[in-house]
């Protein structure tokens, strides 16, 4: 069956062709692929105190409120690993890390407050103490 | 002819039970539970449209548009009327 | 004393002064403050509002069949959602693709929405059949993990696609358990009498215009969350017509069509992926009945077959969305397995399996480029179909959503 022949080789051939185009694809992700960019608090966010500093309870409080609205884009650990996050731009940011770990309180608690798409702002949802305790908790992933 | 009459009843009795279920379900349900009474918008935002879809990114769509989005999608996937309202809200929050 | 009256009214002149020049600004800044708040409501939206929604495809196909490589596309789904107010909702989608050379234009569905309370929405128009979940839920393009449709599918398929009718449905918890239904009664299924192909005597067709009948169809799913995540669902879906037109000697076939469904969607950590798995299987049973046979001139002869069919999928796919690589986290690859069995003494018999392999690549979380390689299994020679819609092929898609 030398027909049947020819159309294999012209598939391989063809299958060949794809798979280049593929890698050449890849080898361009580099530059389709979005690079994080930096979120800075601003400087006075450092100055606001912590008023639940070294409270263990608010850690407990933290943790629920972080289960109900959080998890599901930085995931259990904090790794920025949830589940709905996979397709979102920038990816959640892995919170155990020593960049996040290394902000003062105050410019984390700013951030949740002020939020940067598709991070949702938490001014207006929960309150000023509901965001210090997940301050605390978010602490804990540094541990 | 028997068998005719079989098969009637039997499409009958099926539409009894759909009935049933219909009045069942407007009388005895409710739109929340204790569990997803406890959900934050985030949560159900991701749960839900992960069923079928990525999760949208927030930033997608304005506040207006997502109203109609949104209202679209209870329709389509089935969302609970608690569902839609959270998942809108927090989409508003993050866009 | 002279003195101290010229002081109290200089201070007084002045602060007259003073005071007089921030109340100007002062009223300055309400009548700014009052025209921006002016602005701002004048852009408000009003409660009917207009969403253009929808997705598109292009790609090229490479099918073994025929041996042609073929730039494919230029498919358009447009979807108007428009909402009247916040309980009335009234969607159509066209449907705009080429197909064989010809450019076609249809109109997917069109229909209304009302939001009747909390859990009971009622719909009417050309829907999507509620019939399992691929036609409804996981068709579109952008959705779709493969650029092609599971054996049974489509336009041309076994199986319920969009029909006309009226249609209850809605969501609620039962306890803890959230489920979601959905009842309807449409035109329904017509038995092909053979009046165009008498090839096709015995087969259901779908989406009618006008009924043969008056008898409608009347069926609807349930579909349990068994998890209070909505991770799992597991519906059930059923459907009973009679499909024989009022005026011939089938007025009396009747059918009825069975599918259960499956969606299963999981991130595993320990892989660093997420897993998504879905399935569907669909019975379709028709009433036996005496045929006019094609072959015979005379008309005399009748033939008759067990009319039942089958079809399913199953589909799985991963991506590793959390490992390090940010190429490989939007990396998935898909596999899905599908097969067919239509009633064998039909002239429309056909037992096909097909396998769909795809390595897609998500840009964002609606815009997909799909490289799937498909295997026909078992049955495909015998078929005297077109092979369009089976025989190994390689696609490279690009779709979108919008």
């Amino acid at each position: 069956m030398p027909v049947n022949v020819n159309k294999m080789r012209a598939f391989c051939e063809f299958i060949n062709k794809v798979i280049l185009l593929a890698l050449l694809f890849a080898s361009a992700t580099p530059v389709l692929g979005q690079k994080p960019t930096d979120w800075k608090a601003p400087q006075e966010a450092n100055n606001f105190e912590n008023p639940l500093a070294g409270n263990n309870n608010a850690i407990v409080d933290g943790k629920k409120l972080y289960t109900k609205m959080c998890v599901i884009c930085h995931g259990n650990k904090g790794k920025g690993d949830g589940v709905a996050g996979m397709s979102l731009k920038p990816r959640p940011t892995n919170l155990a890390t020593a960049t996040v770990q290394g902000q003062s309180d105050g410019a984390i608690y700013w951030k949740i407050t002020e939020g940067r798409p598709p991070m949702a702002t938490y001014e207006s949802v929960i309150s000023e103490e509901q965001r210090w305790q997940l301050v605390n908790y978010i602490r804990t992933f540094g541990k | 002819m028997k068998n005719i009459q079989i098969k009637e009843l039997q499409l009958w009795a099926m539409v009894a039970a759909l009935i049933l279920f219909l009045s069942t379900v407007v009388i005895s349900c409710s739109s929340t539970s204790q569990i997803s009474a406890a959900k934050g918008g985030a949560q159900l935002w991701g749960e839900n449209c992960l069923r079928c879809h990525n999760a949208p990114s927030p930033e997608t769509f304005s506040d207006t548009e997502w109203d109609v989005a949104v209202m679209h999608m209870r329709i389509r996937a089935n969302l609970t009327d608690e569902e839609a309202d959270k998942v809108v809200d927090w989409l508003k929050t993050a866009n | 004393m002279k003195n101290s009256i010229q002081l109290i009214l200089a201070i007084a002149f002045l602060g007259a002064f003073v005071f007089n020049d921030v109340f100007a600004q002062d009223s300055g800044q309400i009548a700014e403050l009052k025209q921006i708040k002016q602005d701002v409501e004048s852009l408000k939206p009003g409660k009917s509002r207009f969403l253009l929604r929808g997705y598109a495809h292009a790609g090229l196909e490479y099918h073994d069949e025929d041996d042609e490589l073929t730039f494919v596309g230029g498919a358009f789904n447009p979807l108007f959602v428009y909402q009247q107010s916040d309980r009335l909702l009234f969607e159509a989608e066209v449907e705009m693709k080429f197909e064989e050379n010809e450019f076609e234009i249809g109109l997917e569905f069109a229909n209304i929405s009302y939001i009747l309370n909390e859990t009971l929405i009622i719909r009417a128009g050309k829907i999507f059949v509620p019939f399992g979940i691929f036609t409804e839920r996981l068709h579109p393009a952008w959705i779709n993990k493969f650029p092609n449709f599971p054996l049974g599918y489509g336009h041309d398929g076994i199986l319920p696609g969009t029909d006309l009718g009226v249609e209850l449905r809605g969501a609620a918890h039962a306890g803890n358990l959230k489920y979601n239904y959905s009842i309807y009664a449409i035109n329904g299924p017509q038995l092909d009498e053979g009046a165009e192909h008498e090839d096709d005597i015995g087969k259901l067709i779908y989406g009618n215009i006008r009924d043969n009948n008056k008898n409608k169809a009347i069926g609807g799913r349930i579909g349990i969350f068994p998890f209070s995540n909505s991770s799992l669902e597991l519906g059930f879906s059923a459907q009973f017509a009679k499909v024989g037109s009022d005026n011939s000697e089938f007025n009396d076939i009747g059918a009825n069509l069975y599918a259960f469904d499956l969606s299963y969607i999981k991130a595993i950590p320990a892989i660093k992926s997420v897993i998504d798995i879905k399935a569907q299987t669909n019975f379709i049973n028709v009433d036996d009945a005496d045929y006019p046979d094609p072959e015979d001139p005379t008309g005399v002869e009748t033939f008759t077959f067990n009319n039942k069919s089958e079809a399913y999928f199953i589909q799985g796919s991963i991506r590793p969305s959390f490992v390090g690589n940010r190429f490989f986290q939007n990396m998935e690859l898909a596999m899905r397995y599908s097969d067919i069995q239509t009633p064998e003494g039909a002239h429309w018999h056909t037992e096909e399996d097909q396998l769909d392999i795809g390595l897609n690549y998500w840009l964002d979380w609606r815009t997909v480029l799909k490289f799937t390689f498909r295997k026909s299994g078992q049955g495909v020679d015998e078929s005297e179909e077109e092979h369009k819609e089976s025989g190994n092929a390689f696609f490279v898609h690009w779709a979108i959503g919008f």
